[in-house]
């Protein structure tokens, strides 16, 4: 009941005029880089963080939630009128609902779409409220070994079990960790990777890295590969209605699309792409169980389910976020360099010291989630329509908010050298298929993760034991080892089927 | 012997459409770049200063760690881009496929206009000021990026850019370089 109150005082914060106008600007933004193909929430949480510094935390805060729940709506409404996902996310989407759209059902498969993400989102979002103070409760016997024993499973979650190519994964990790050393080493004040230069001496940024391998790397890699044509062409559509047939075909996906998306948030496995997936693969097979042969013609279980997946996913993924200060995406991986920036630490002090903006943040998913439905049901194929805007001012338009944003942080020019040259980097990465969120999560993640271990090991006066002295830390490195073996157990099979 | 006669073979083969050993391995510069930075690592990590407070674990365990990796990761990525019958195993073949025939690496033209504009946007951000850094910024990604009306562009350029320096300097209260002609005048 205790947390019934907590929300209410949140709603009662989050529902001020200027936090009103903030979550409504994060779901418009957030639709927008949805609906547009190579923008990622990522790069728009990235790119947001430097300019709203002048915000107050629980404001900003608002908004990037706003942008991360808009961006799963926004992307499912091209990947349905265009077959052209905005997120990787919304690929799953577009597999039944571009014939949907192509069979003149382009507004059922968008009602289906949106109100599934909605359903999913409030059923995700409520249980993120019940389940974060649960997760703190967990976090506070915490100490070094076990923060240790979560970084470790962050990286090597996202860089070896998921990743598509562990060598690829785990060269990336190891640049992000690279990256997040450069500078005075807070415990023993050891000036590391500086070559000599004062400017290096607080280290690189987070802002620098995430801005130059989201936003640069992402519009270099763009115009490394101009030549291809976007599409522009939009399906017309008509007002978004489900009959009762489309409703009754609707709700089960739906509910079990929920379901499948849940868990993957809490664990990280890299976002929402797996999931959606998922639940196509299951919509799929029970269809065919069932008798219909409607898939891949446009079925709407196929719409209704990864939808309902990826807004539940994205909504849980926030309790390890805020209870552990764990990323399970590069989107909330960029959430925690901002609490970060905040000078917050996302953990049990968060919920203690922090707790007007906490209860400010749930209670504006809720209301950002409506907001989203009542933005998406009526006016998706306005939205569609951004896709118009021409390809190359939008980039443009990128590079200057992303070089304003870094400049004016620090009012440093060596700053911007740094976010070209890192962005240098990122195209590099992006060129030759190495996944961007391990880098991510190494430069976040990487000074928690040498200052619990080296903490741990001098509380035990170097005693390795240490790290394996709670139940927990070994209950995480168990689960861990299984994840390593079993994907190691899958690619091998799968190399030799092939 | 037979992995020469293979390595020949899939040369020749090489050869006859557009390249030698090179094509399609370009990725061996980024094993050797991993593994550069690697090795970077560990020799800072030798010469680094350590106070002598440090007990358990000091600043340079972490380091050696890393760097030990990079360097161990960087040469198994090179070796496996060089090991004969490689196939570009990058992702996003199906996407250069799309591309017409003569895409199948990168576009080099507009790649360097767009890297071009970031130097000269640096170069000139302290000197020339924002309004003319911001401008061309703007106008020179959108032209690498194939603008239709180069002209149209560049005032839209110029409107871009004097629109945030008043947004940033009235708006937001901060300081963008207004450069040595506002200044001079």
């Amino acid at each position: 009941m205790e947390t019934l109150s907590l929300l209410l005082d949140g709603f009662g914060s989050a529902l001020t005029p200027v936090n009103l106008l903030l979550c409504l600007a994060g779901v418009v933004l957030g639709t927008v880089v949805g609906v547009l193909p190579g923008l990622g929430t990522a790069m728009a949480i990235a790119l947001l963080v430097p300019v709203t510094f002048q915000l107050d935390p629980t404001g900003a805060f608002i908004m990037f939630a706003g942008v991360y729940f808009g961006g799963q709506f926004g992307g499912a409404t091209t990947a349905i009128l265009l077959n052209t996902p905005g997120q990787s996310s919304s690929m799953a989407t577009a597999f039944e609902g571009f014939p949907m759209a192509r069979s003149r059902r382009a507004p059922q498969a968008l009602a289906t779409a949106v109100l599934g993400s909605f359903l999913a989102s409030i059923v995700a979002v409520t249980l993120v409220v019940f389940f974060s103070p649960l997760m703190v409760d967990l976090a506070v016997g915490f100490g070094p070994p076990e923060y240790f024993a979560l970084t470790v499973l962050a990286f090597l979650a996202t860089s070896a079990v998921v990743a598509g190519d562990v060598l690829r994964g785990l060269s990336g990790l190891g640049l992000g960790l690279a990256l997040a050393m450069v500078g005075i080493d807070e415990q023993s004040g050891a000036v590391r990777f500086t070559l000599g230069s004062p400017r290096l001496l607080d280290g690189i940024s987070i802002i620098v890295v995430t801005v130059g391998l989201l936003a640069i790397g992402e519009v270099l890699y763009v115009a490394s590969r101009a030549r291809r044509k976007p599409a522009t062409e939009t399906v017309a559509s008509g007002r978004p209605w489900l009959s009762k047939r489309d409703l009754g075909r609707s709700w089960r996906p739906w509910l079990r699309g929920t379901a499948l998306g849940i868990p993957f948030g809490v664990i990280p496995a890299g976002g929402a792409e797996i999931p959606t997936f998922l639940s196509y693969g299951t919509e799929k097979t029970l269809s065919r169980r069932r008798g219909d042969d409607e898939f891949g013609r446009g079925a709407i279980e196929g719409v209704a389910g990864p939808e309902a997946a990826n807004n539940a996913t994205t909504a849980t993924s926030l309790v390890p976020l805020l209870g552990l200060g764990l990323p399970t995406s590069a989107t909330a991986a960029i959430m925690l360099g901002a609490f970060q920036q905040y000078g917050m630490r996302p953990g049990p002090l968060l919920f203690t010291q922090e707790a007007d903006l906490v209860w400010a943040l749930l209670a504006s998913l809720f209301i950002g989630s409506l907001m989203l439905l009542l933005l998406n049901l009526p006016f998706a194929p306005v939205w569609a329509k951004l896709l118009r805007i021409p390809r190359n001012y939008l980039y443009a338009g990128i590079v200057v908010f992303a070089t304003l944003g870094v400049y004016t942080a620090r009012s440093s020019l060596f700053d911007v050298l740094l976010l070209y040259v890192v962005g240098a980097l990122g195209f590099m990465l992006r060129r030759y298929g190495f996944p961007v969120a391990p880098v991510l999560i190494g430069v976040i993640l990487g000074p928690l993760a040498e200052t619990s271990l080296r903490r741990a090991m001098a509380m035990s006066q170097g005693d390795v034991g240490v790290l394996f002295a709670s139940p927990f830390a070994v209950g995480i490195y168990s689960i861990l080892l299984v994840a390593v073996v079993g994907s190691t157990v899958l690619r091998v099979r799968r190399a030799r089927a092939a | 012997m037979t992995t020469f006669v293979q390595r020949t073979a899939s040369r020749r083969d090489g050869e006859s459409a557009s390249g030698s050993f090179w094509t399609g391995r370009s990725e061996l510069f980024v094993g050797v770049l991993v593994g550069a930075i690697g090795g970077f690592l560990l020799l800072r990590t030798t010469m680094m200063d350590v106070p002598s407070s440090v007990s358990f674990l000091g600043p340079r365990f972490f380091p050696a760690v890393i760097g030990a990796l990079l360097v161990v990761l960087g040469v198994s990525l090179a070796v496996r881009v060089a090991l004969p019958g490689h196939r570009s195993t990058v992702p996003e073949e199906q996407s250069e496929m799309e591309a017409d025939a003569s895409g199948a690496g990168s576009d080099w033209k507009p790649l360097l206009l767009t890297a071009g504009t970031l130097v000269a946007h640096l170069a000139l951000l302290r000197t020339a000021g924002w309004i003319v850094a911001g401008a061309l910024l703007f106008w020179g990604v959108s032209c690498a990026l194939g603008s239709k009306h180069k002209l149209r562009d560049l005032g839209i350029s110029v409107i871009v850019s004097s629109a945030v320096q008043l947004a940033f300097s009235t708006g937001l209260g901060l300081s963008l370089p207004s450069g040595l002609l506002l200044e001079v005048l």
